[in-house]
């Protein structure tokens, strides 16, 4: 009995001496980091990290009201080496254990994606507590400017910038990636990552910066090589089967180029590789179904003819907007954004083999075909026109 | 220095327990003395054992035409007085001249056509004697007799059948047991009249002989079952009990576990359940609190007014109770766990505002836990040890304005108040198991702030293996989630409707499983009657 009281005790203890608590940090403790900017800087060639950091005494809640104008986050910033090493400085700034996983945002600038992200992303990706699944963006200009930025909306400035992504995604204007995302592109052999951009601009009326999110980075590999426009940016999202439940704008010819809304309800896009004379040829194969939210035009829905040329014209527009997507990543920007190397592997792996190692220069020469079927589902509440 | 310390004390304790084995037992009483026939030496011998006791009565007295000496003996304020006066000196010194001749004077003679007391006994000892007399009954003792006659008189003072403190239902009977063993038994009869329904009584304690009732029904108890529960009784070598607790703590399976494996309940109808279902149940005189065995970990969810009301708000109440039990074990270590190892799968908004709460604390999230945690069992413990009206101006005092000047104060955050009332409050729902769940939050707490989730993961684990390997008088402690015994999960968590409890728990007993008849389930008649009525 002795005996075996003893070994418990012993159990015990060597449960709470040998292990111990070694990642335990009370929550004061934390520097809860809310976004993250990656600069290069030109002069020093040295990168430049900045944090917005939350400041919790800032923050309304039931029981602290108040708290001034003021946003509730901390702007600090370092200049070193590499991300570890700014990081140890602004450890000492902050007297806290920064900590990365509620980070939402990661903006890289400009300057910094042009020469890889590669570099600045190991970090990241690397340490236990990462910010895997914050959304990366890419800013027009400095990220200390993104992150300096404030909101006269939000007392945290990455919420609004997270919601103003978000937001965009809904109305499939441009896409983002998370930072696992985006590695395991940069990681693959073909296919290049994108990523909205993101930039700050002064609203002409009312004087106020405000930020926008309005173009596509394409990269390739891990460089960002171009922009996509917001046109352009839609047919990707086309491409990719990403578009979901958009918006699609397009004009009736018979009727003055008259708006028409369609609201998306579902869409799916398939890549079907084909091979003809030892050539590869793409079909990209776009299937959709929408509502009509609203009609400006003196149009009577009231007949299958009707419907049948809206669909075809809806058709065309997204077919359009398809091809300029495919002529500018294919001709001008020469990046395989869309994955179509991966469709090429999984349905003729031994072809691929072959084009696999000239796939950089193969891609922009390949034929696309593009077949667009879209179909209205509801006309809303009216047939005929008011 | 120290190992040596103790070694020697060790060594001390163990010759202190060889002395105590070879020490005699503290003597029973007195030895067998058989009954005289000498009056006068018979009350001696009694006044002698019974000295200096003021509420003893001796009445002498002369009856019959030769004036046969005689004198009953018993305690006063045990003992119906009316009865005494009535029926036995009544009786013996007005009716027995004028019926009996005095060659039939005999203590058979009187037994059977003097006493008219429905329980008379002869007897031949004296220490039975005493015992019937300690008991409040009353021995008469005749001259020329080697024999006296015990009468069944024992009335005392007892509270009447009342409303049950702990147990209160709304719907269901209000009645709860007395701190008199007969009350009891006729509680519980007046509810089962089977005439398999057994009471079988015995005497513990040297000194207090204390009578303790062993209640089930013949046919649908295990006999096993029965012959351990007397096993075990009768092995108690103690000379006190005063409360069931005592029993309690002699015949459990598992004495060191903090789970309870004995049941214990004060209102009949509960009682009276359980021994339907086949358990076997212990009645204690003095107090209003009676044992049922074997108990399962289920019964603990299970309350008397589930069975009464609805089934399907009894299944969502025992549900509850469930999540209850797991809230007040795990809300503070996992809240600790959470805000100092896992901030990462506390939701955004929600760490926002516990990161506000909590900015200026000045202690670490386990101790800010561990003082809530204490404060509240302080207070607890004041508010059920104060008067009564005493008792609410503490928990007001402690429970509202200490908490709510505290979190004012800066000294804790309002989410730890809300954690520690949680858990305090869900900690009473379910009251078998309040042991436990008032010591378990300790250890666990701990643990979760040493190792975060990993801690309390392993603690979940420690502590369903140990449940798992509990028994209760043969029973699976765990059953019927495990052994998964599908034909008892109809009254574990949820409760089916009765038309659907066809059978008793099987981990209690086999024998007569069957409690009711198939297709029972209530249904309109058939359409064709209905169409007739309606024609």
């Amino acid at each position: 009995m002795i005996k075996r009281m003893a070994f418990i005790l012993l159990l015990i203890m060597s449960f709470i001496v040998v292990t111990g608590c070694w990642d335990r940090v009370e929550l004061n403790d934390r520097a809860f980091i809310i976004a993250t900017g990656i600069d290069k800087d030109q002069e020093s060639g040295k990168m430049v990290t900045t944090l917005q950091v939350i400041v919790p005494e800032k923050i309304d809640t039931a029981t602290k009201k108040g708290g001034g104008e003021n946003a509730a986050v901390q702007i600090v910033s370092a200049k070193g080496s590499t991300v570890y090493e700014t990081l140890q400085y602004i450890k000492f700034e902050l007297m806290k254990k920064p900590y990365f996983q509620h980070n939402r945002i990661l903006v890289i600038g400009e300057q910094a994606a042009k020469e890889g992200v590669t570099p600045y992303l190991n970090f990241f990706m690397r340490t236990r507590e990462g910010p895997e699944r914050s959304i990366i963006l890419v800013s027009k200009g400095n990220a200390s400017e993104i992150l300096r930025w404030q909101s006269d909306v939000k007392k945290i400035p990455a919420d609004y910038i997270e919601g103003l992504v978000h937001g965009e995604d809904i109305f499939s204007m441009t896409s983002t990636e998370n930072i696992h995302e985006f590695m395991v592109k940069i990681s693959g052999n073909t296919t290049s990552p994108y990523t909205s951009g993101i930039e700050i601009r002064k609203n002409e009326e009312s004087g106020k910066e405000e930020a926008k999110v309005t173009e596509t980075a394409a990269f390739k590999k891990d460089k960002l090589v171009g922009w996509l426009n917001l046109e352009e940016s839609k047919g990707m999202q086309w491409i990719n089967n990403e578009f979901g439940t958009g918006i699609i704008e397009t004009g009736y010819p018979e009727m003055n180029n008259e708006n028409i809304i369609l609201k998306m309800i579902k869409s799916r896009t398939e890549l079907k590789p084909k091979l003809k004379d030892g050539k590869m040829i793409m079909t990209i194969e776009v299937k959709g179904e929408g509502n009509i939210e609203e009609l400006k035009g003196n149009v009577a829905l009231n007949s299958q003819k009707v419907i049948g040329n809206l669909e075809k014209n809806i058709s065309t527009e997204v077919k359009n907007e398809i091809e300029n997507c495919l002529k500018q990543a294919q001709k001008t920007l020469k990046t395989d954004i869309f994955g179509f190397g991966e469709a090429i592997h999984s349905k003729y792996p031994k072809e691929w083999e072959k084009i696999e190692g000239h796939w950089d220069d193969y891609f922009p020469g390949m034929d696309v075909e593009v077949n667009v079927k879209i179909k209205i589902r509801n006309t809303g509440m009216l047939i005929e026109p008011i | 220095m120290i190992l040596q310390k103790l070694i020697k004390k060790i060594k001390f304790q163990k010759m202190m327990k060889d002395k105590k084995n070879s020490e005699p037992k503290d003597e029973k009483g007195p030895q067998s003395i058989s009954i005289s026939k000498n009056l006068q030496d018979n009350l001696h011998h009694i006044q002698n054992i019974l000295s200096s006791n003021a509420d003893l009565i001796i009445r002498k007295f002369t009856f019959g035409k030769n004036k046969t000496e005689a004198f009953i003996i018993n305690i006063d304020g045990m003992s119906a007085a009316t009865a005494i006066n009535e029926n036995i000196l009544g009786a013996l010194m007005r009716d027995v001249g004028k019926s009996f001749d005095d060659k039939e004077l005999s203590i058979d003679s009187i037994k059977d056509g003097a006493l008219n007391m429905n329980d008379v006994s002869k007897i031949s000892y004296m220490e039975e004697a005493i015992e019937s007399i300690l008991n409040g009954d009353t021995v008469l003792f005749l001259d020329e007799e080697n024999m006296a006659l015990q009468i069944g008189t024992s009335a005392w003072e007892h509270r009447n059948v009342e409303q049950s403190a702990s147990e209160r239902v709304v719907r269901g009977s209000h009645e709860a047991f007395t701190e008199s063993i007969r009350v009891n038994t006729s509680l519980i009869r007046r509810r089962i009249k089977d005439p398999n329904l057994k009471i079988e009584q015995m005497k513990i304690g040297w000194r207090t002989r204390t009578t303790i009732g062993i209640i089930y029904i013949h046919n649908l108890a295990n006999d096993k079952i029965v012959e351990e529960v007397k096993r075990r009784l009768k092995s108690i070598d103690t000379d006190a009990i005063l409360e069931s607790g005592y029993i309690e703590e002699f015949i459990e399976d598992a004495p060191l576990s903090i789970f309870p494996t004995i049941g214990n309940t004060e209102v009949p109808d509960k009682f009276s359940a359980k021994i339907l279902e086949g358990r076997v149940g212990i009645l204690v005189d003095g107090t209003p609190t009676a044992l049922t065995v074997p108990f399962l970990f289920v019964e603990c969810f299970q309350t008397a007014e589930d069975y009464y009301s609805g089934s399907f708000l009894s299944s969502q109440s025992r549900l509850l109770r469930f999540l209850a039990l797991h809230v007040s074990v795990f809300l503070p270590g996992i809240y600790v766990a959470l805000t100092t190892f896992h901030p990462n799968i506390i939701p955004k908004p929600l760490l926002l505002t516990i990161l506000t709460t909590r900015e200026n604390i000045p202690f670490p999230a386990l101790v800010e836990a561990f003082l809530l945690m204490i404060m509240f069992e302080l207070i607890r413990e004041a508010g059920i040890r104060m008067p009564l009206a005493v008792g609410q101006a503490v928990s007001i005092v402690g429970a509202l304005i200490l908490g709510d000047v505290a979190v004012n104060a800066g000294v804790v955050s309002p989410f730890m108040i809300i954690v520690v009332a949680l858990t305090a409050i869900m900690g009473f729902l379910i009251l078998p198991l309040t042991d436990p769940v008032t010591l378990l939050k300790f250890p666990i707490l701990i643990l979760a702030s040493t190792f975060g989730l990993f801690g309390i993961i392993w603690s979940y684990i420690f502590i369903v293996i140990h449940l798992v390997s509990l028994r209760s008088f043969g029973a699976p402690y765990m059953s019927p989630l495990m052994p998964l015994t599908l034909k008892d999960l109809k009254d574990a968590l949820i409760r089916v409707p009765w038309w659907l409890m066809k059978t008793r728990p099987q981990a209690i007993s086999w024998r007569n499983s069957l409690r009711e008849k198939e297709d029972l389930k209530p249904e309109p008649p058939s359409k064709k009657t209905v169409g007739d009525n309606k024609s």
